[in-house]
């Protein structure tokens, strides 16, 4: 499902690099998502795919090449500006508002793509849209029954749920998932495989992940990433296939995965 | 000419003394992440220390007591109360440092009441190190100690360097050498270094940071109660000492930048000068930029003086939060 | 079942607004010595700068340590005001010259704001620190606006009397006051309940993935930094008003101190800590002052020990005592007394020990004796000396004693606390 010639893609990067220092982590990116379409990033540690999220995301400028959202250059934007163009994202490390409550963190994702920007004279329990997209979500996330307790105290899979809700909670139609299930149990992935493709259905997908099983449930497309350069980019099939990607990552990988 | 070269070495001494007191506290900041919001309270500490000692022991060994009392307190407050309320973040070990500044500041004036102390260097260290002389048509002329009072008479102007504060900035070399000596040269030193910018790695190598960040917080305050030994014997031993330089380090240490000692140096060493010139020209603002204003003008630079570090700090903070010579935040 | 002071998405109770109302409303009649009149003006201007304060740094995370420019410049342009109306110059109902006093808050607040917010953290303290003493010493420079040392006065009685109110006596003073704190306490409590106020909360704890749900942190901060000037330089303007003078003091670093004092003191983890602590600040001030010298000496040693051992602050403490009482306090009566008499033996010892060296020092003129806790005592007699050491010993050995018995005892408190329900603090 690549992006069909002439239309315009809804993430793209172009001769992305980045170097830190005299490090080159990333080596000239190219790489194409079609709206609704869902890629995986794969590829060992050290291989640049945090750093390929910062890029996109915000939190760091690149030092060559583009990354365009929609056809427009959002490179060296701030995080929010990025947001509010409609690009989200997850962190690979639970990155919550601990103290408040599920409800509260949900609607703190809703407030901006709702119109509500820095509005200190409207209270929030007034606000029947905020609450009810809440409300929502909450359902949609599974995680009604703890909707007062604070976000600190919720289990790991639950939290990781919530990192989810607040990452879709605008709406945004350009995710960016990092390593959604990590330190998930088997039977908890499966259920977050299902809740991930649920939320995200018709918007542009782009995660990271180490469990090939995920990435072959969800990916359209893989995209291999291997020392700061692409290796490939195809079908779940076609990637397992490829012998160079076999060599340099999928071999010991592939060999302990069951075949589906 | 000769008053310009005194007030050059009394801006210097000052100088000196200012890096004595900042540079345990960037040491501090750049280790630890703490703004010792105490700080010059323990210069205060140190000069009272020194006092206390000096009467029955003399001043060389109160020199060498006060610095390694009050440096041994500081350790203890490291381990007993930053180390508590360091998992809680920045904002409380502020507020545990800026609440030890007030107890400093009342257990001193408990002890030793309000009004000033008699602490001064042994008479070895008084009167003029040497004399600047411009006598009238023998040009500028050297003399060392005191000159008789005749040469000073009439026309001719005497511009006497005191010896405390050439003491004072000898003492603070000094003292930077050596601290410089163990960084730059001995095991621990460099533990310290590897520390400051890869805490975790050196905990993995085993060493105990903890106990590192005891020792530093002990030698950055030692640093500043050696600096309140030979300030307040100096200067003036009272307890408002430490909020007269208080801000003055925060701006030593912001304006050359954090975890940098060198840029510590250069940044107190311009401080000294631009406090202890300003302070002494009389001149309105108009006569040295004609354009300004009526109102802004008739102020003179000495009324000007106390502003201008706040306004550096502020500027400085805004524009290039590192400093002159800190490398800027991850 | 959502706390009372919990504000997601539920109606607070009404039933505390309502008594707090009706005190407030009550005590100026109650109270009606011009003693007491002038104790809660300063109570509820106290109120209303603490709160502010506490909205950059308990709800903002923002550590503040010039908190009085803000107050103080509001306080300025409220008594250069009321002089241009006791002038003729201006006319204004006396009763709006605190809102002058907000507009100049906010207007100092938007611009200085602007800069301090840039930064977060220890940078941000240290600009709010260096901004401080540049407006101080700025000050200083301008007599003509400043009054140099000797400050600024004018006269709150001006013009023609509204609805028969003239505001000479502090009664009325005190209602005005009364007014200001009931309707300032109300916004800000909304203001915790509305977008900026919960993604103010957002970005202390998490600035990062605020921004990654659109909002820039600075500028929430920003916003929120003009918010408290407002606030803040009403409480100026009212003070401006109840004393009819402002002094160099009012921007100095000193009044900055104390309202970062008190705020922690109080508790900036709760809504209403920094009531507590306005309270605590105007009792300490009133009366703790007339009582012994060293009352900065125990002020500072409280402000450590709540920084180090209770973050809550007193209003923290309050509610955990509430909650204790209304479960498993039995727990704890076994180790009560000796913790108790331990703590106010060692206590009342170590004060001795601490009023006599301050008599010793500062009240030599007064004579070798002085009255404490009822007894007298003698600087120049051992007996005093010696009977205050041992208080302090006695003490600490009971709660030496005492203490792995009430730990064990406390964390079974906490635990059966906690399985009881979450704490009630204002997120």
């Amino acid at each position: 499902m690549a992006p069909m010639p002439g239309s315009v893609p809804a993430l793209e990067m172009r001769a992305l690099r980045m170097r830190f220092g005299r490090t080159d982590i990333l080596r000239g990116v190219d790489l194409s998502l079609a709206a609704g379409e869902r890629m995986a990033l794969i590829g060992p540690n050290g291989a640049g795919k945090s750093t390929l999220f910062n890029l996109a995301s915000g939190s760091i400028t690149p030092t060559g090449g583009a990354v365009l959202l929609h056809g427009h250059r959002i490179d060296g934007l701030p995080p929010f500006e990025i947001y509010r163009r409609g690009l989200s994202r997850s962190f690979q490390i639970t990155s919550l508002f601990p103290r408040m409550s599920v409800f509260d963190n949900l609607r703190c994702g809703v407030l901006w793509s709702l119109g509500y920007r820095y509005n200190f004279w409207k209270l929030l329990s007034r606000m029947d849209d905020a609450n009810s997209r809440t409300e929502v979500l909450l359902h949609q996330m599974g995680l009604e029954p703890w909707a007062r307790v604070p976000a600190m105290q919720l289990s790991y899979a639950r939290q990781r749920a919530l990192e989810i809700g607040i990452t879709i909670a605008g709406g945004a139609q350009v995710i960016l998932l990092d390593e959604p299930t990590a330190g998930m149990s088997r039977a908890e992935t499966t259920q977050f495989i299902a809740l991930i493709r649920q939320v995200t259905a018709g918007r542009t997908l782009l995660l990271v992940e180490h469990d090939m099983g995920v990435v072959f449930e969800l990916a359209d497309r893989v995209a291999v990433l291997v020392r700061g350069e692409l290796l490939a980019v195809d079908t779940p099939a076609g990637v397992r296939a490829d012998p160079q990607v076999r060599q340099a990552y999928l071999g010991a990988a592939y060999s302990q995965q069951r075949s589906p | 000419m000769a008053l310009a070269l005194v007030s050059l070495l009394n801006g210097l001494s000052y100088g000196l003394l200012l890096f004595l007191l900042s540079a345990g506290l960037t040491l501090i900041f750049s280790m630890m992440g703490v703004l010792n919001f105490a700080h010059a309270g323990f210069y205060m500490l140190g000069a009272y220390f020194g006092f206390a000692i000096a009467g029955p022991l003399g001043f060389w060994p109160a020199l060498v007591l006060s610095p390694v009392l009050v440096g041994l307190l500081g350790a203890l407050f490291e381990r007993w109360a930053l180390r508590r309320v360091h998992p809680m973040g920045h904002v409380p070990e502020l507020l545990a440092t800026f609440g030890l500044s007030i107890l400093l500041l009342e257990l001193v004036q408990l002890v030793w009441g309000r009004a000033p102390l008699d602490f001064s260097m042994p008479p070895g260290l008084q009167g003029a190190a040497f004399t600047l002389v411009h006598g009238a048509g023998t040009g500028l002329q050297w003399v060392a100690g005191n000159p008789p009072a005749s040469l000073c008479a009439g026309p001719a102007s005497c511009s006497p360097f005191p010896m405390n504060r050439l003491f004072m900035g000898l003492v603070a070399l000094l003292a930077l050498m050596a601290l410089w000596l163990m960084l730059a040269r001995t095991r621990i030193g460099l533990v310290i270094r590897a520390a400051q910018s890869q805490p975790h790695m050196v905990r993995a190598l085993g060493h105990d940071l903890p106990r590192i960040h005891m020792l530093v917080f002990g030698v950055g305050t030692g640093l500043a109660a050696l600096a309140g030994v030979v300030g307040g014997s100096t200067f003036v031993t009272e307890p408002s000492m430490a909020a007269g330089v208080g801000t003055i380090i925060f701006v030593v240490v912001v304006v050359g930048g954090v975890g940098s000692l060198g840029g510590a140096f250069l940044a107190s060493l311009l401080i000294g000068l631009l406090q202890t010139f300003a302070i002494g020209f009389d001149m309105p603002l108009r006569d040295l930029l004609p354009s300004t204003g009526n109102v802004l003008g008739r102020l003179t630079l000495s009324q000007l003086a106390p502003v201008l570090p706040y306004l550096l700090l502020v500027v400085m903070l805004v524009v290039r939060p590192q400093g002159l010579f800190g490398r800027p935040a991850p | 079942m959502p706390h009372r002071t919990d504000l997601t998405g539920c109606r607070p109770p009404t039933w505390p607004w309502v008594w707090a109302t009706l005190a407030v409303l009550l005590a100026p009649l109650v109270f009606d010595s011009s003693l007491s009149a002038t104790l809660l003006s300063q109570f509820g201007i106290a109120v209303i700068a603490c709160l502010s304060y506490n909205l950059l740094l308990g709800q903002g995370g923002m550590l503040s340590f010039g908190h009085a420019v803000y107050t103080g410049l509001g306080a300025y342009l409220a008594i250069h005001t009321l002089g241009a109306m006791n002038r003729g110059v201006l006319l204004l109902p006396v009763s709006c010259i605190p809102l002058v006093g907000g507009l100049a808050g906010l207007a100092s607040a938007g611009v200085l704001g602007y800069l301090a917010t840039r930064k977060s953290g220890t940078v941000f303290a240290m600009i709010t620190l260096g901004l401080a003493e540049l407006v101080a010493a700025v000050a200083l420079m301008f007599p003509a606006v400043f009054g140099g040392e000797a400050g600024v006065s004018a006269n709150r009685v001006t013009g023609a009397p509204v609805l028969g109110i003239d505001f000479a006596s502090g009664r009325q003073m005190a209602y005005l006051v009364a007014a200001y704190t009931l309707v300032s306490v109300g916004a800000l409590y909304a203001f915790t309940a509305t977008p900026l106020g919960r993604m103010l909360n957002a970005v202390r704890d998490n600035p990062q993935r605020a921004a990654f749900i659109g909002y820039d942190p600075q500028r929430v901060r920003h916003i929120a930094f003009a918010i408290s000037g407002f606030f803040a330089g009403v409480a100026g303007g009212l003070a401006a008003l109840a004393f009819e003078f402002v002094g160099p003091e009012a921007l100095g670093a000193a009044r900055s101190g104390t309202y970062l004092v008190f705020t922690v003191l109080g508790g900036t983890t709760f809504f209403f800590g920094p009531v507590v602590g306005a309270a605590l600040m105007v009792l300490s001030q009133a009366l703790l002052s007339e009582l012994t010298r060293a009352w900065l000496l125990y002020l500072g040693l409280a402000f450590l020990f709540t920084v180090l051992l209770v973050p809550g602050g007193l209003a923290g403490l309050l509610v955990q005592l509430r909650r204790v009482l209304q479960g498993p306090w039995p727990l704890l009566l076994p180790v009560l007394p000796g913790m108790l008499l331990g703590g106010l033996l060692a206590g009342a010892g170590a004060a001795a020990v601490v009023e006599m060296v301050y008599h010793r020092q500062l009240e030599v003129a007064l004579g070798p004796q002085l009255v404490f806790l009822g007894l007298q005592l003698d600087v120049t007699q051992p007996a005093s000396w010696a009977g205050a050491g041992a208080a302090l010993l006695v003490g600490l050995a009971l709660i030496a004693s005492a203490r792995p018995a009430a730990l064990r005892r406390w964390a079974q408190v906490r635990q059966t606390l906690a399985q009881a329900g979450t704490d009630g603090e204002r997120r």
